[in-house]
C-alpha cells in the first residue's frame, strides 16, 4: 500500500505541469530575452573565434534526441533516489523535475539545480556550496564527469548532500 | 490564484536590471596593444559569449575593462560587474575573484549561477592573454 503511494506520487510529480518562472537555464532564456542593450553582441561575429571557444564536438555523435532521452533518465533516476532519501529523513528538503530541469530544494540549506544543455550535450550542475559545473557523458565508465576535474555527478552530490543533511546520502548510477 | 501570480514571477534583482539597462565599460579594446589582455569564454551554441578586455599598466594595475556579451541578461549583468569590480586592481587580485563574489552582489538564482562563473571565466582568460603576451614580448 504503502509503495503504491510512493509511486503514484512519483508519477505525479513526474507529470505535474510547472509554472514557467521568468528565470530558466541560459539555453531558453538567451532566446526569450530581447536584445536591446548596446552590450549585445551577434553571434556571427564570433564565428571567427569558434575555434578558440569552448569545444562543444567532442560530444557531438550522440543525437540531440538521444541526448535528451539519455540525460533526462539520469535526472529522473537522481529524483527517485532523492525521493527516497528524503522520505526516509521527513526532512521539508523536495525534489522537482520538469522540462529537462532538476530542482532540489533543502530549504533552509539551499537548492541545486541541474539541466540540460543540449547544444553542448552536458548537464549543468548550480550548487549552493560549490561553484557551479558542466557534466559530460563518458562511454567508457558509463557517468557524467565534471568537464573541470572530471570527478562523477553522482560522486559530487553524495558528498555534498551528505554534508548539508549531516546524514550520509549514497547517491549512486 | 494569488499563489499562481507569485510563482510565475520570479523576477531579476533590481541590480541585475540596473547592468542590463545600463551596462558599464561595453566597448572594444585594440587586440594587438601589448598592454590589452582578451578574455573570449562561453559557447555560442549555449547562448552565452562574453569578451572581456583589460589594459594593464607598467606596474601590473587594470586601469581600464570592457566588455561585450551575447547572452541573457544575468551573462550581461554579470560581465558588466566583473568589469567594474576589475577596475583598479592588481593583475593578481583580480585573478582571484571567485563568481561566489559576482553572484552575490547580483543575488543570481541558483539556475544562473552559471553566468557569473562565465563572468569568473572571462577574467581569469584576459589576464591569462596578458600574461602571455607579456612573456613572448621578452
Amino acid at each position: 500500500m504503502l509503495a503504491s503511494l510512493r509511486i503514484n506520487r512519483i508519477l505525479a510529480l513526474r507529470t505535474l505541469p510547472k509554472v514557467s518562472s521568468l528565470i530558466k537555464p541560459c539555453a531558453c532564456s538567451a532566446l526569450t530575452y530581447i536584445p536591446s542593450a548596446n552590450a549585445l553582441l551577434s553571434p556571427r561575429s564570433f564565428s571567427q573565434y569558434a575555434p578558440l571557444l569552448y569545444s562543444t564536438s567532442q560530444s557531438d555523435t550522440t543525437s540531440e534526441s538521444e541526448f535528451r532521452k539519455h540525460s533526462e533518465n539520469t535526472l529522473l533516476d537522481l529524483m527517485d533516489q532523492l525521493d527516497m532519501v528524503f522520505e526516509s529523513l521527513a526532512s521539508d528538503c523536495d525534489v522537482d523535475y520538469s522540462m529537462g530541469v532538476l530542482t532540489i530544494n533543502l530549504g533552509n540549506k539551499g537548492c541545486y539545480v541541474l539541466n540540460q544543455q543540449p547544444p553542448n550535450r552536458q548537464i549543468w550542475l548550480s550548487s549552493p556550496i560549490s561553484s557551479p559545473k558542466r557534466f559530460s557523458y563518458d562511454s567508457a565508465t558509463n557517468s557524467w564527469l565534471s568537464t573541470i576535474d572530471s570527478i562523477r555527478l553522482t560522486d559530487i552530490l553524495t558528498e555534498e548532500l551528505s554534508s548539508l543533511l549531516d546524514f550520509p546520502v549514497s547517491i549512486h548510477k | 490564484m494569488l499563489a499562481l501570480s507569485q510563482t510565475s514571477k520570479a523576477n531579476y534583482h533590481p541590480k541585475v536590471h540596473d547592468h542590463y539597462e545600463k551596462p558599464r565599460n561595453v566597448g572594444l579594446m585594440d587586440k594587438n596593444d601589448p598592454n590589452v589582455g582578451t578574455g573570449l569564454v562561453g559557447a555560442p551554441a549555449c547562448g552565452d559569449v562574453m569578451r572581456l578586455q583589460i589594459k594593464v599598466d607598467d606596474n601590473g594595475t587594470i586601469i581600464d575593462a570592457k566588455f561585450k556579451t551575447f547572452g541573457c541578461g544575468s551573462a550581461i549583468a554579470s560581465s558588466s560587474y566583473a568589469s567594474e569590480l576589475i577596475k583598479g586592481l592588481g593583475i593578481d587580485e583580480a585573478k582571484n575573484i571567485k563568481n561566489t563574489a559576482i553572484a552575490k552582489e547580483l543575488c543570481l538564482p541558483p539556475v544562473k549561477l552559471h553566468c557569473s562563473m562565465l563572468a569568473e571565466d572571462a577574467i581569469k582568460s584576459a589576464i591569462e592573454d596578458y600574461k602571455r603576451k607579456k612573456l613572448l614580448a621578452l
